[in-house]
């Protein structure tokens, strides 16, 4: 149904002033640097129709292997192939097919050895398959590797040298020492999330994460057996997952162990794995069916050395659907989540494209999909590039960028970890614009809650970009009065949508500070770097060759 | 409140267009305007208001609403202003769907729906009912031009008159001729009717006249109408309706006369309505539904004091949705018919935006909804038009380009009607084309399929606006045999014309747009900048249309 249009089309179309480009000729407009070139071309008309566009009712909320979803795939190529920009997908395309299924597990966990028997599906253990098939025998040796954390820069290596290729490795949740592994702060490595990594990496069959002090509670963790989307990894890691120790402990105790004195172990540095008198052989029934899924890929080739290099802007493009009613509305529309940040990602491609520059390394333009759903699309672009996106070096991310108007100031997390904070506040300063790390956005983790966090762990210095709180002509409170209101009232809710009193000028801030930092990042003598200290650093040569 | 925004645009993209063509800023400006008509950006948006996701366009569906908010978010990227209602970009279609039951009875007779007639109600009104002497009238034509009146003498107020399909022309090729087609129109002559005070008109289908079979006509009207409400031209008359040649036969004969004698008098001059001595009742009842619908209207301000006149670029959007499956495809994409079209409107839009075309009158890009269901939105656009229409100078319609192969002529249809056509010809001349010959196949099915009449610059034209229509067809295709042109054209209507296989599968070449859409460009900048507003010629059939629409105070 055609619905009255948003109120961000109606009204007159605010631009950015031109005036000096309409003043100077092509050459002196030539003369200007880069960065300077690009981000005057940013858009505000362009960013408002895009922005209106993917936030429309008609989009359906851009959930992840729907209809909208599909819509704003082709919408987002569109804009890319209107530009000229090259296709950095599959085969010539815009189009990174992501190895996305949705699984509904049924499967059966016998564990053989001295106190052999059947473990119960949901009552005993949950886990969560990773393969293409709907049906797997795996079976291996149980190895109990502590808390399964390898974090070379915190000295810290449960699995030492310790070969665990084709074995079930059986961890605890959490970390041993809140003082190393703060949570609140640096890479998440007590997550689930950063187990697994390190499972797939050194070769595991399964993991199981033991279910008892620190773990969520039971019910969160059984809704993981719920049917539920995933990427098909090829890792050799078939599944991961979580057995309570009501249901372990018998096993290891078989073995004269108990779990009270393992977790005791695997408190301690030295600790090092412990191979348990028992096998673990699971049959990994799921019914699996694919579900289309696409990033959204396309590049301004760079030249000379460097071309192969590549550096990329990316938003995620996917929200959460039509689901329950809200006071009658049931489209998540997600504006701010995150059709702000996908028309930031255009508009920024389309100042590249417009501006004429010619960049030393390649740039891309990436929007994402399956965010919502855990970060897939990302995570799937670093696991399997595109050959035609190059080699990325360094990754900018936008998500829930500014609709609230003129700022001072301009957010981000992940500053501190590489060069790119120092990219970033360069940029920032030529809008006039101070840099801010916020305490909420780091209490609330949002480097590790996007798209940026998959390219951190594949070894990509990132950083993402986040709104700043000090806004023009509003009192000092305001802009966080403003960001509480969206994470009480709005985030994931119906009601991220637009509204008559929002405003793009704040995101035309932002997209030109990207546009900028990527015009730094694509013509700079080297590649972004990690802080020496930064939890993404490249591993150690020692670390390597433990592998 | 326009003038920052879009002038802040225009200059961006005159330094732009410097920067890649170093002469561009010496060119004339409708050369540099029709230069930057761009390639890329013509098959990005064909690609995508052709792709399964679009859905087909289908007015009053998702797919059709998807694809209005494409070319209002395509609109606003540009910087165009919106031009439609109440500030939006939306030029709102009062569409209804309405479906007919109906009962027709010749005295004791019972005819049977879909098989002997298909009735309709005319105007809005939920149920009607006419009975009493039927009334033959001929060709129901009243046409002082050819000095024809069917209705002579007659008066057939209150009263079911029954009308031949097509012209006298069918029975004596010496009448009618180059006369108005409509006239063979079943809607013409329903409307002629209602003009006279009839209650009720039905037009007999005879089978050797009319190009569409019987079954089609009837299915067609057995299931949902989509129309415009209220109609454009209600008048007293309540039914309208098609009789087939056997039941028009057996009402004849009941009055005693005879069919073929009957019809053969019709095309006789002087020919004067005949009492048929039967009577008839008739009734229907209709259900109705709202169906939403939208044109989109953005416009690029003229300079000037003529900035209050606009030309318009016209091309529908729609197509016809989701529908039975041909070999599994039930996906009517529409990459012809008229997502290219739709794709050559925007792309004009960003040539004048970046181009910094400065016109001196306004010019209106529109997309048409609902055309497809009979050009209801170009017709609802003339109704109730954003812009006087006196003040709408001239209209350029796109309803499918030619994609197939570079050609070295080009037509538009209505070129000879108006001054429009001299404009046209420079254009064409300019980017190196000919004009397609009159005689040549391709324009002699254009004449034989009336396909003037059939899209969305006939609303204009008969309200008065001189009117083009880029024809799709060339007669003479680059490194092809002589008459590949019209291979390609019966090609197209006989494989993929409404068909699910018009999508982008059957070999589009986006490139051959580019030159096409140049002689667009120039054409309209020639009609936007012309001192005076094109006239139609003295011989045209809207000319009296046009002397009416500029003398009309609005």
């Amino acid at each position: 149904m055609i619905r009255m249009p948003l109120a961000a089309l109606r009204r007159p179309l605010l631009l950015v002033p031109f005036a000096l480009l309409a003043a100077g000729s092509a050459s002196a407009q030539s003369r200007q640097p880069p960065p300077e070139r690009v981000a005057r071309e940013v858009s505000s008309a362009a960013l408002q129709a895009h922005l209106g566009f993917l936030a429309d009712d008609a989009l359906e909320g851009r959930r992840t292997g729907t209809h909208g979803a599909a819509v704003a795939a082709r919408y987002i190529a569109a804009q890319f192939q209107r530009l000229g920009l090259q296709p950095a997908g599959d085969s010539g395309t815009y189009f990174h097919r992501i190895p996305l299924v949705v699984r509904r597990p049924d499967p059966i966990l016998r564990a053989s050895g001295e106190a052999a028997g059947a473990l119960r599906w949901l009552d005993d253990y949950v886990l969560v398959p990773r393969l293409a098939d709907s049906v797997a025998d795996v079976s291996g040796e149980v190895v109990f590797a502590g808390y399964g954390i390898v974090a070379p820069n915190r000295g810290w290596d449960d699995y030492k040298q310790t070969d665990v290729r084709g074995k079930v490795v059986l961890v605890l949740p959490g970390d041993p020492d809140s003082t190393i592994f703060d949570r609140r702060m640096g890479r998440p490595w007590s997550s689930v999330r950063e187990k697994v990594e390190v499972a797939a990496r050194r070769g595991a069959a399964g993991l199981l994460v033991l279910h008892g002090a620190g773990a969520p509670p039971w019910d969160a963790v059984r809704a993981l057996g719920d049917e539920r989307l995933g990427l098909v990894y090829d890792d050799g890691l078939a599944y991961w997952g979580w057995i309570r120790d009501s249901a372990a402990a018998p096993l290891v105790a078989a073995g004269g162990r108990s779990l009270p004195e393992l977790a005791a172990a695997a408190a301690w540095r030295d600790f090092t794995p412990v191979t348990l008198p028992f096998r673990l052989d699971a049959t990994l029934r799921a019914t699996v069916s694919p579900v289309s899924a696409v990033n959204v890929l396309a590049k301004l080739p760079g030249r000379g050395p460097h071309a192969g290099e590549s550096v990329l802007l990316g938003a995620h493009y996917d929200h959460e659907g039509i689901g329950p009613p809200e006071d009658g509305d049931s489209i998540y529309n997600g504006a701010e989540d995150n059709a702000s940040g996908t028309a930031a990602v255009l508009g920024a491609a389309e100042a590249f494209a417009r501006s004429g520059v010619r960049p030393e390394r390649t740039v891309v333009f990436a929007a994402f999909v399956a965010e919502e759903e855990g970060l897939l699309g990302s995570e799937a672009l670093v696991l399997a590039p595109p050959e035609a996106m190059g080699r990325v070096v360094g990754m900018v991310n936008g998500d829930y960028l500014n609709l609230y108007g003129r700022t001072r100031d301009i957010g981000t997390v992940g500053n501190e970890l590489s060069s790119l904070g120092a990219t970033l506040e360069v940029a920032a300063r030529a809008e006039s614009l101070t840099v801010r790390v916020d305490p909420d956005d780091v209490r609330r983790a949002r480097f590790f809650r996007s798209d940026n966090y998959p390219f951190a762990r594949a070894g990509i210095p990132a950083v993402r970009i986040v709104n700043g709180v000090d806004y023009v002509g509003r009192p000092p409170e305001w802009g966080r009065e403003q960001r509480e209101r969206y994470w009480t009232e709005r985030y994931h809710q119906p009601d991220d949508e637009l509204a008559e009193w929002m405003s793009v000028d704040g995101l035309v801030q932002q997209a030109r500070v990207a546009a900028r930092i990527l015009m730094r990042l694509a013509d700079a003598p080297a590649a972004p770097a990690w802080a020496a200290s930064a939890d993404f650093a490249p591993a150690s040569p020692r670390e390597e060759a433990s592998r | 409140m326009r003038a920052p925004g879009l002038t802040g645009m225009l200059a961006l993209a005159l330094p732009l267009a410097a920067h890649h063509r170093p002469v561009a800023a010496q060119q004339q400006p409708a050369a540099r305007v029709a230069q930057a008509v761009n390639a890329d950006v013509f098959a990005a948006h064909l690609t995508l208001l052709a792709d399964d996701a679009l859905e087909g366009r289908g007015t009053g569906e998702r797919g059709g609403e998807t694809a209005a908010k494409y070319l209002a978010a395509q609109f606003a990227r540009l910087g165009l202003e919106p031009a439609g209602d109440a500030g939006t970009y939306y030029h709102h279609i009062p569409l209804v769907g309405r479906r007919f039951t109906s009962t027709l009875r010749l005295s004791a007779d019972t005819l049977v729906p879909g098989e002997d007639f298909v009735a309709y109600l005319a105007g809005t009104d939920t149920m009607a009912t006419a009975r009493g002497e039927a009334v033959f009238v001929g060709y129901g034509i009243v046409a002082p031009e050819q000095r024809w009146n069917d209705y002579a003498g007659a008066d057939v107020r209150g009263k079911i008159v029954v009308a031949l399909a097509g012209t006298p022309a069918d029975q004596d090729s010496a009448l009618f001729r180059d006369a108005r087609p409509e006239y063979a129109f079943r809607q013409y002559k329903v409307d002629e009717a209602a003009r006279r005070g009839a209650a009720a008109a039905l037009v007999v289908y005879r089978g050797g006249v009319m190009p569409v079979p019987w079954p089609s006509i009837a299915q067609s009207w057995l299931g949902e109408q989509v129309q415009l409400d209220p109609p454009a031209r209600a008048g007293s008359l309540l039914i309208g309706g098609w009789l087939n040649e056997p039941a028009a036969r057996r009402l004849v004969e009941q009055g005693g006369a005879d069919f073929r004698t009957l019809a053969e008098s019709a095309a006789r001059p002087g020919f004067r309505a005949v009492p048929l001595r039967a009577a008839l009742d008739v009734g229907v009842a209709a259900r109705t539904r709202r169906i939403p619908a939208a044109n989109v209207v953005g416009r690029l301000p003229g300079r000037g004091s003529l900035a209050g006149e606009a030309v318009v670029l016209g091309a529908h959007y729609d197509h016809l949705g989701i529908g039975a499956p041909v070999a599994e495809d039930s996906i009517y994409n529409g990459a012809v018919d008229n997502a290219s079209g739709t794709a050559g409107m925007l792309t004009v839009a960003e040539a004048m935006v970046r181009g910094a075309a400065r016109p001196a009158r306004s010019v209106l890009f529109v997309g048409f909804g609902a055309e497809e269901q009979g050009l209801l939105g170009s017709e609802s656009f003339v109704n109730r038009p954003p812009v006087p229409l006196r003040q709408i100078a001239a209209m350029v319609n796109l309803d499918a380009l030619n994609l197939t192969s570079e050609s070295r002529d080009i037509a538009a249809l209505g070129a000879e009607l108006s001054s429009l056509g001299s404009l046209f010809r420079s254009a064409a001349a300019a980017e190196g084309y000919r004009l397609t010959p009159r005689s040549s196949p391709v324009l002699v099915e254009a004449m034989q399929q009336d396909f003037f009449n059939r899209s969305d610059q006939a609303p204009f034209a008969r309200a008065g606006v001189p009117a083009l229509f880029l024809y799709a067809a060339a007669h003479d295709l680059v490194g092809r045999p002589a008459g590949a042109g019209k291979a390609e054209l019966d090609r197209y209507l006989e494989r993929h014309y409404h068909q699910p296989s018009d999508d982008l599968r059957q070999g589009l070449d986006p490139r051959v747009a580019v030159r096409q859409l140049r002689v667009v460009t120039r054409t309209l900048l020639a009609a936007a900048n012309q001192r005076s507003q094109a006239v139609w010629s003295a011989n045209a059939p809207y000319r009296s249309a046009g002397e009416r629409r500029v003398s009309r105070d609005q």
